[in-house]
């Protein structure tokens, strides 16, 4: 395993290795998956993806552990009442009968140039559905560690793979492999960054433009279960939070975070400043290169909303940070 | 017809009876229903079956007890045919806690793995692909269990119903299609969808749905062609005698009338007509008022489950984990 997209990739094959229930469902499969694993268990798909779906599903409460594949993430759209009415529910309708242990992978493209329909961050659509997960890894080792944690989980996960990162070389970053544990990719004392998927890797680099221990980077990992204790902790030893998420703004995971940290009665008195969110810009994404990287969070805009967030503070609430 | 042997269209009379109680026993589940609807007991939707017990009946007549269904949202009579407990099906109707789904579910919803009724489905020809997925996983195990996928007339112009036939014949599912075709949602001419089944590769055959001896008969050599990986659509053509749904609206009793058949009756006159058989009848009769009786009592006897009890079963339990996916 050398890269980020590699990682995805030998994650699946470890897994149907290690566990003959897990079976694969995808438009493209490599050659050797088939001959090690034959074709009932990795199945070429067609484009099909509602009945993919299904299909999937129909697996998962059969016995078995199937991935969905599609190499974009819009194309799920095609497919969004199996996967926000069906998979999702299915435990919760049958009162516990059924669950339904299965992974949607999921690329999203951000700055490919792939123009609107198939460019879209879409995190908080189904992190807005009770019974689904979702994560977002940003470095190869999460690549690798949350797909096989996915698989293994017993509920649907959509697995969020970022295109942007698929050639990020491995990293020295350790992990837990565990769904619904955020990971501080970096300590600072004077404002919590909080990223997620292909929007971590900026973060770090624009922290490293700072002094040290000034900036907090937090790698959200998994969006849904929300590790909102790290969230809290990190927030209240700094005062001051930043989302970066590359979602447009309204209803988002940027959103949901300044909601659950604002609304924490024992944080809110120690803010030093308002929180910030830094997305794509709310319009759909455009095509041409200066359009898309104009809308789109740039090292640039990070930098200059993190001077600013550190240069503001408010005298009463800093009296309250005190306390 | 009832002859002493059964095979191509014929069945004992002993099967004969057994099949009446079914049928028999589907009606008065969808009677209680509609009167505990009526009373106000049924706090949601229910749609009733009525008019189309012959299906169900006839289908799982022929099906071993590890074969699985998938079923709609008119799915009542799929799951006593198949072998669900009356009582647990109806406490799920009132949402109580003895209920199959611990009253999470209703009817739309009702799932009773016990029996292999993955799930009825409150989107229409949305079970179609859960269906395929069931018998890929039959297929992939190497097993000769088979799943039956039900869906209406409606379901043919969503595109699942498309993706699904042509997945499942391309890919050799086990797999048993039952189209209800009760001509409410449209008006098409007759042998449409078994055209459209066969364009999709999967052979195709129309029966009187209000005769359960000929939906017996075509689903035996469905579930047949299905063990061997070849799936088959069998479509049987009903009648519903009741409006779409009970809900909110008056509900009026199912009228049987004009070209209408009530299949129940109508395996009841052949009953009569044989020797012993109305006895036969009347015993079914006494033993499918008997199970409603029970069920009714235990529904009506089971309380509301707890509220906090609505915080369960969205995700696997994982300590720590909080309702709302947050840690």
């Amino acid at each position: 395993m050398t890269t980020y997209g590699e990682a995805v990739t030998q994650a699946i094959e470890d897994e149907l290795r290690t566990d003959s229930t897990v079976a694969l469902l995808a438009p493209e499969i490599p050659v050797r998956f088939a001959e090690q694993f034959g074709s009932d268990r990795v199945r070429l798909t067609p484009a099909s993806e509602a009945a993919v779906a299904g299909i999937a599903l129909g697996m998962a409460v059969s016995g078995f552990r199937p991935v969905v594949s599609w190499s974009c993430a819009t194309f799920a759209f095609v497919a969004f009442d199996q996967l926000v009415n069906q998979m999702a529910k299915i435990r919760y309708l049958s009162g516990g009968q059924f669950h339904a242990p299965l992974v949607v992978r999921l690329r999203y493209f951000g700055g490919a140039r792939m123009a609107a329909q198939h460019t879209a961050t879409t995190f908080a659509m189904y992190g807005q559905v009770p019974g689904l997960k979702v994560v977002a890894p940003a470095t190869a080792e999460d690549a690798y560690g949350l797909m096989r944690a996915a698989i293994r989980d017993d509920d649907p996960v959509l697995f969020f793979e970022a295109d942007s990162l698929r050639d990020q070389p491995r990293t020295t970053h350790s992990l837990s492999g565990a769904i619904g544990k955020a990971l501080v990719l970096r300590e600072g004392s004077e404002v919590s960054v909080i990223a997620m998927g292909a929007m971590v890797p900026a973060a770090v680099e624009v922290a490293s433009r700072f002094e040290a221990d000034t900036v907090e980077v937090v790698d959200l990992r998994s969006l849904a279960p929300l590790d909102l204790a790290t969230i809290r902790a990190s927030v209240k030893k700094t005062g001051r939070l930043v989302l970066v998420d590359e979602s447009t703004p309204r209803c988002s995971f940027a959103s949901e975070l300044i909601t659950s940290v604002v609304e924490d009665a024992t944080i809110f008195p120690v803010l030093r400043t308002a929180p910030v969110r830094i997305c794509s810009q709310d319009v759909v994404a455009p095509y041409s290169p200066p359009l898309e990287d104009h809308v789109r969070p740039s090292l640039d805009r990070i930098e200059a909303v993190l001077q600013a967030v550190l240069s503001s503070s408010s005298p009463s609430q800093e009296q309250g940070r005190d306390r | 017809m009832i002859a002493d042997t059964w095979g191509s269209g014929q069945v004992s009379l002993g099967d004969a009876a057994d099949l009446y109680r079914m049928m028999k026993t589907i009606r008065l589940f969808e009677e209680t229903a509609a009167d505990l609807h009526r009373k106000g007991l049924v706090p949601g939707p229910v749609h009733l079956s009525t008019g189309q017990e012959a299906v169900a009946t006839g289908v799982s007549s022929v099906l071993r007890s590890d074969d699985r269904i998938v079923s709609t949202h008119r799915g009542h009579a799929h799951a006593l045919a198949k072998g669900a407990d009356a009582g647990r099906m109806l406490a799920e109707l009132l949402g109580r806690e003895d209920g199959y789904c611990k009253g999470k579910g209703g009817s739309m919803h009702l799932a009773a793995a016990d029996v292999g009724l993955i799930g009825s489905n409150g989107i229409v020809a949305a079970g179609l692909p859960i269906a395929a997925g069931a018998a890929l996983a039959n297929r992939t195990r190497r097993t000769d269990q088979i799943v039956v996928g039900y869906f209406g007339d409606g379901a043919v112009s969503e595109g699942l119903f498309h993706e699904t036939f042509t997945l499942s014949a391309e890919w050799g599912l086990p797999v048993v299609w039952i189209c209800e075709t009760n001509r409410r949602t449209h008006d098409e001419h007759d042998g449409a969808i078994i055209k459209l089944s066969e364009s999709h590769g999967i052979p195709a055959e129309v029966v009187d749905g209000t005769d359960v001896i000929q939906v017996r008969a075509a689903a035996d050599g469905a579930v047949q062609a299905a063990r061997t990986g070849k799936p088959r659509l069998v479509e049987a053509r009903t009648i519903r005698p009741t409006s779409h749904a009970l809900w909110r609206g008056p509900s009026l009793p199912p009228s049987f009338s004009g070209d209408s058949v009530d299949p129940v009756a109508r395996l009841s006159t052949q009953l009569e007509a044989v020797a012993g058989g109305t006895e036969l009848r009347e015993r079914a009769d006494a033993a499918a008022a008997s199970v409603i009786d029970d069920a009714v009592r235990f529904a009506l006897s089971s309380p509301f489950p707890d509220p906090e009890s609505a915080l369960e079963d969205i995700y696997a339990r994982v300590p720590g984990m909080y309702p709302g996916g947050q840690l």
